[in-house]
C-alpha cells in the first residue's frame, strides 16, 4: 500500500528533530487519552479481577483473605462470598487466581496488605502450584492478570519488591493490557462462572487424564520445586511476623482425580512437616466431597458442591478462627 | 525475535541509530553482526547453516569468475547449486522423501527408511534461493563476482529479508550496499510508515483471523460446515495479511536502513485472473525467481503450446513443494498450475462471453475478481490443511452442506469478534481498491500534515486497541 516512496510535501518546512519530537509528544498525549479511557472502562466493568477487587475493597479489617488456585475460585462465584460472610459472620475477600501457584498468591497478599489488614490468610493449596513456572512466573506474565488492574502506585511498588514480578511492570505501568483488552466492554466474569457453575460433570476418563496432563505436564525439576517451596516458607514466615495466621486447606477433589495426581502423598507429608515447623494448621479436605454431582468439570466444585462444602466444613472453620 | 515483538522494535531502533552513526566502511560489519544475532535468537545452532550457505555462494562465485559460459563454469555452477540445495533437501525434504518412498514401495515390499527428524531451520528456503540466484547471475554474467566475503554474507543474511524474503537479487542489493547512504528523514519516515502498515496487517487482521481459521482446520471432521467455510474465506485473508505484512515490515525496515527491496505484493485480491494473481500481484519475488531460473531455462513460452503448459505445471508443482514437504503443497501448486493453464487455454473466450451476455464492464470485472478469489481460496484449503485427508474433509463437508448453509448459519455463534474481522477485511479491500486507483501513499503525502499524522496515529491506535499481541509466528517463516 505504501510501497513507493513519496516524500511529504509540507514536511520540509519543519526541522526533522522538531517534527519527530512533536509527533512523539502528540502521540504520547493521545496515548494518555487511551489510557484514561481504558482506566475508566476498568472501573465501569471491573468485578472479579483480583487487583481490581483489592483496589476497590472497602478499607476495613478483614477476617480472611482466601488465596490459591482455581479450586478456591468457585467460592467467589456469583454470591458465594457473601453467603460465606453471612454464614460465618466474617469479612472475607477471595484473591485466588485461576492457575495461580505460590508466587501469584504471595503477590496478591502483599498487594492487599499495602492498604488493608486481615487476621487470617486461608490458602487453598494444590501440589501443582509448586511444580512449574507455568503456574508462577509465567502465570504472572499472563496479560489476563492485568487486563483490569486499576492504576495504583502501591501495586507498582509491590511488583518492584518481588524480582520475579518485575517483568510485569512495563505492561502494568503502560496500561497496555488494559488498552488492548478485547473484552473491554464485557462484564468481568469468567466463562466458568457464567456458563458452568451450575452444571454437573459426567466423568470422562480421557478428560480427567487430559486435565492432569495439563496441570502436571512433566516430572518437576527438583530445583524448581525447592524454589517454590522456599517461597512458601518465606510467605508463611512473613505472615507470622505481620501477626497474620496462615491456614492451609487442601481443597476437595474427586477420588478419580486424586488417584491420577503424581506424588500427592509425598506432597501431603511435606506440607505436614512444614506445618509443624512453621506452626500453621492444615485441613485436608481432599477426600471430603466424593460425588461427581458436586463438580461442574473434572475437579471444580459447582454451586451445590460449594454450598455443601461451606455448610459442612468451611463455615465452621471460618467461625473457629474468627 | 519476531517482527511483531517489542524486542524487535528495540533491536531495530538500536541498529538503525548505530547504522547512521558509524562511517560507511563499518556498516557492513554492523549489518552482518546484527543479522547473525537476529538469526541467533531463533535457532543458534543453525547459524552454521547460514554461514555454510554464504560460504558456498562466496566460494562458488569466486570459482565462477572468468569461467562464465564455459564447461568448467557450468560444472562449478552445478556443484554450487547442488551444495546449496543439498542442505535444503537434507533439512526440509529428507523425511518427506523417505516417507513417500516407503509408501510407493509398499505394494512391492515393506521397506522402512531412516528418518532424520531435523527441526526445519527458519528461513532456509529463502536464503538458499538467494544464494542460488547469486550463483546463476554470476554464471550468466549479469553481475560481477562479489570478492568481499563480508558483503556477500550481508546479502545472504540481511535481517529484514532473512526469514521470509523478499527473495532479493544480489545485483541491486550489493550495489546499494556499496554506496554510502546519508540519513534521509523522508526515506526513514516512509520506511517506518510501511512497517506500521505491515504490523497492522499482521497483528490487527491476520492474527485475529487466525483464531477462526485454526478453529476450523484443527479437527475439520468435527467442525460445522459454516465454521469450515468461514475458516476457508478467512484463511485467504489471513495468509495475505500475514505474509504481505511481513514483507511490508521487511521492506520498510530495509528502507529505513537505506535499502530498496523488491516489491512482494500488489493488492492480490483485485486480480482479474489467476495468471494475473501469480505473475503481477502475489509473492512477486518468488514468482520472478521461478520465471528467471526455472521457467525461462525450460523454454518458457517460446515452445510448443503443450510444452508451455508442461513448463507452467512444473513451475507450480515445484513451487508447491518449495513451500513445504507435504503432498498438500504439491496439490496446491498443481491446482494453481491447472488454473493458469485453463485460463491461458481459454484466451479471449471469457471476454466474448461477457460481450454476448452484455454484462456491464464493471460487473464483468467484479465477477472475474470474485471468481479468481474463489479459485485461489479453494486452492488454499490444501495449503492450510494438515493433510490431504483433512483438505478433502473440509471440501466435502462444505460441498455437501451448501444447500442447507442458511439453516446451519443460524446456529453459528456469530460474535462481535467475527463482525470486527469482517469489518477489517472490508476496510482492507476498500483501502486497496482506492490504492489501486490513486495510490494512497502518494495521495497522503500531498495532504496537510494533520491528515497524514492523523492517519498514522489512527493506525497506531488500531495496533494498540485491536492488535492481537500473542506473538504469533509469521506463516511463511516455516518455509
Amino acid at each position: 500500500m505504501l510501497t513507493e516512496l513519496h516524500p511529504p510535501a509540507v514536511s520540509r518546512r519543519m526541522p526533522v528533530l522538531w517534527r519527530a519530537t512533536l509527533f512523539a509528544l502528540i502521540g504520547l498525549l493521545l496515548y494518555l487519552c487511551l489510557y484514561a479511557g481504558s482506566e475508566a472502562l476498568v472501573y465501569h466493568y471491573g468485578q472479579r479481577n483480583r487487583f481490581f477487587m483489592v483496589r476497590t475493597a472497602p478499607l476495613q479489617q478483614y477476617d480472611y483473605v482466601i488465596v490459591g488456585a482455581s479450586h478456591a475460585v468457585p467460592f467467589d462465584f456469583e454470591d458465594m462470598n457473601r453467603v460465606l460472610e453471612q454464614a460465618s459472620g466474617t469479612h472475607i475477600i477471595n484473591l485466588s487466581v485461576e492457575g495461580g501457584g505460590i508466587l501469584p498468591a504471595v503477590l496478591m497478599v502483599d498487594y492487599f496488605l499495602t492498604s488493608h489488614t486481615t487476621h487470617n490468610v486461608v490458602y487453598f493449596l494444590d501440589s501443582f502450584a509448586f511444580n512449574s513456572p507455568e503456574w508462577n512466573e509465567t502465570r504472572l506474565a499472563d496479560a489476563n492478570m492485568f487486563l483490569r488492574a486499576p492504576l495504583d502506585p502501591a501495586l507498582v511498588t509491590t511488583l518492584w519488591c518481588h524480582p520475579w514480578a518485575r517483568e510485569n511492570m512495563l505492561d502494568y505501568v503502560t496500561g497496555f493490557s488494559k488498552i488492548n483488552n478485547p473484552n473491554r466492554f464485557k462484564a468481568d466474569v469468567s466463562d466458568a462462572e457464567r456458563e458452568s457453575f451450575h452444571k454437573i460433570y459426567r466423568p470422562i476418563a480421557y478428560l480427567d487424564r487430559q486435565r492432569i496432563q495439563y496441570l502436571y505436564p512433566s516430572r518437576p525439576d527438583p530445583s524448581t520445586v525447592e524454589r517454590y517451596h522456599d517461597a512458601f516458607v518465606a510467605f508463611a514466615r512473613s505472615l507470622r511476623t505481620r501477626g497474620i495466621r496462615l491456614i492451609v486447606i487442601r481443597p476437595p477433589l474427586p477420588q478419580r482425580i486424586i488417584r491420577l495426581i503424581p506424588s500427592e502423598a509425598e506432597f501431603n507429608a511435606e506440607i505436614l512437616n512444614l506445618a509443624q515447623e512453621l506452626d500453621f494448621p492444615v485441613y485436608d479436605f481432599s477426600n471430603s466431597m466424593t460425588k461427581d454431582e458436586w463438580f461442574y468439570d473434572s475437579d471444580h466444585l459447582n454451586r451445590s458442591g460449594v454450598e455443601l462444602f461451606a455448610k459442612q466444613y468451611l463455615v465452621q472453620l471460618l467461625v473457629q478462627y474468627r | 525475535m519476531l517482527f511483531n515483538s517489542l524486542t524487535f522494535l528495540g533491536f531495530f531502533a538500536v541498529v538503525s541509530v548505530l547504522y547512521y552513526l558509524v562511517p560507511h566502511g563499518w556498516r557492513w560489519p554492523l549489518l552482518l553482526i546484527t543479522s547473525c544475532y537476529f538469526y541467533f535468537t531463533f535457532q543458534p545452532e543453525y547459524l552454521l547453516l547460514l554461514a555454510y550457505a554464504a560460504a558456498v555462494a562466496y566460494g562458488g562465485g569466486c570459482l565462477l569468475a572468468g569461467r562464465q559460459g564455459s564447461r568448467s563454469g557450468r560444472m562449478v555452477l552445478a556443484c554450487g547449486i547442488g551444495a546449496e540445495l543439498g542442505s535444503l533437501v537434507v533439512f526440509k525434504y529428507f523425511d518427506f522423501l523417505a516417507g513417500s518412498m516407503e509408501q510407493l514401495s509398499r505394494p512391492f515390499a515393506s521397506v522402512t527408511l531412516p528418518r532424520l527428524h531435523l527441526v526445519l531451520p527458519v528461513g532456509l528456503s529463502f536464503f538458499t534461493f538467494s544464494c542460488v540466484s547469486y550463483l546463476i547471475d554470476v554464471h550468466r554474467g549479469r553481475i560481477a563476482t562479489e570478492r568481499h566475503p563480508g558483503r556477500l554474507a550481508v546479502y545472504v543474511s540481511f535481517f529484514p529479508k532473512l526469514l521470509a524474503g523478499p527473495i532479493e537479487r544480489a545485483g541491486p542489493f550489493l550495489a546499494q550496499l556499496a554506496v554510502p547512504v546519508g540519513f534521509d528523514a523522508d526515506r526513514v519516515a516512509s520506511g517506518l510508515q510501511l512497517m506500521l502498515c505491515g504490523l497492522c496487517k499482521k497483528v490487527v487482521i491476520a492474527d485475529r483471523l487466525a483464531v477462526f481459521v485454526d478453529a476450523g482446520f484443527r479437527a475439520p471432521a468435527f467442525q460445522s460446515p459454516v465454521t469450515l467455510l468461514i475458516a476457508t474465506y478467512f484463511y485467504a485473508f489471513q495468509i495475505y495479511c500475514d505474509f504481505s505484512g511481513y514483507s511490508d515490515i521487511a521492506i520498510g525496515a530495509a528502507r529505513v536502513l537505506g535499502f530498496d527491496l523488491m516489491e512482494n505484493f500488489r493488492r492480490p485480491y483485485l486480480a482479474r485472473s489467476v495468471p494475473e494473481f501469480w505473475t503481477r500481484r502475489w509473492h512477486l519475488s518468488l514468482m520472478a525467481w521461478w520465471r528467471d531460473y526455472l521457467y525461462i531455462p525450460m523454454g518458457g513460452s517460446r515452445v510448443s503450446t503443450s510444452r508451455r503448459y508442461l513448463n507452467v505445471l512444473v513451475v507450480y508443482l515445484v513451487s508447491g513443494l518449495w513451500h513445504g514437504a507435504n503432498w498438500t503443497f504439491v496439490i496446491w501448486g498443481g491446482l494453481n498450475g491447472c488454473y493458469q493453464i485453463a485460463r491461458t487455454a481459454l484466451g479471449a473466450a471469457p471476454g466474448r462471453v461477457a460481450r454476448i451476455l452484455r454484462l456491464p464492464a464493471c460487473l464483468g470485472i467484479a465477477l472475474s475478481m470474485l471468481l479468481t478469489f474463489h479459485l485461489i481460496a479453494f486452492a488454499f484449503i490444501f495449503f492450510r490443511a494438515a493433510s490431504l485427508a483433512d483438505a478433502v474433509t473440509v471440501i466435502s463437508r462444505i460441498g455437501t452442506a451448501l444447500p442447507r448453509l442458511g439453516a446451519l448459519a443460524r446456529s453459528y455463534p456469530w460474535s462481535g469478534e467475527f463482525a470486527l474481522s469482517v469489518g477489517l477485511i472490508a476496510g482492507l479491500l476498500v483501502a486497496e481498491a482506492i490504492d489501486e486507483r490513486v495510490g494512497i501513499a502518494g495521495w497522503l503525502s500531498r495532504r496537510p500534515i494533520a491528515l497524514r499524522w492523523g492517519t498514522y496515529y489512527g493506525l497506531i491506535a488500531m495496533l494498540l486497541v485491536f492488535g492481537v499481541w500473542g506473538l504469533n509466528k509469521f506463516v511463511y517463516m516455516q518455509f
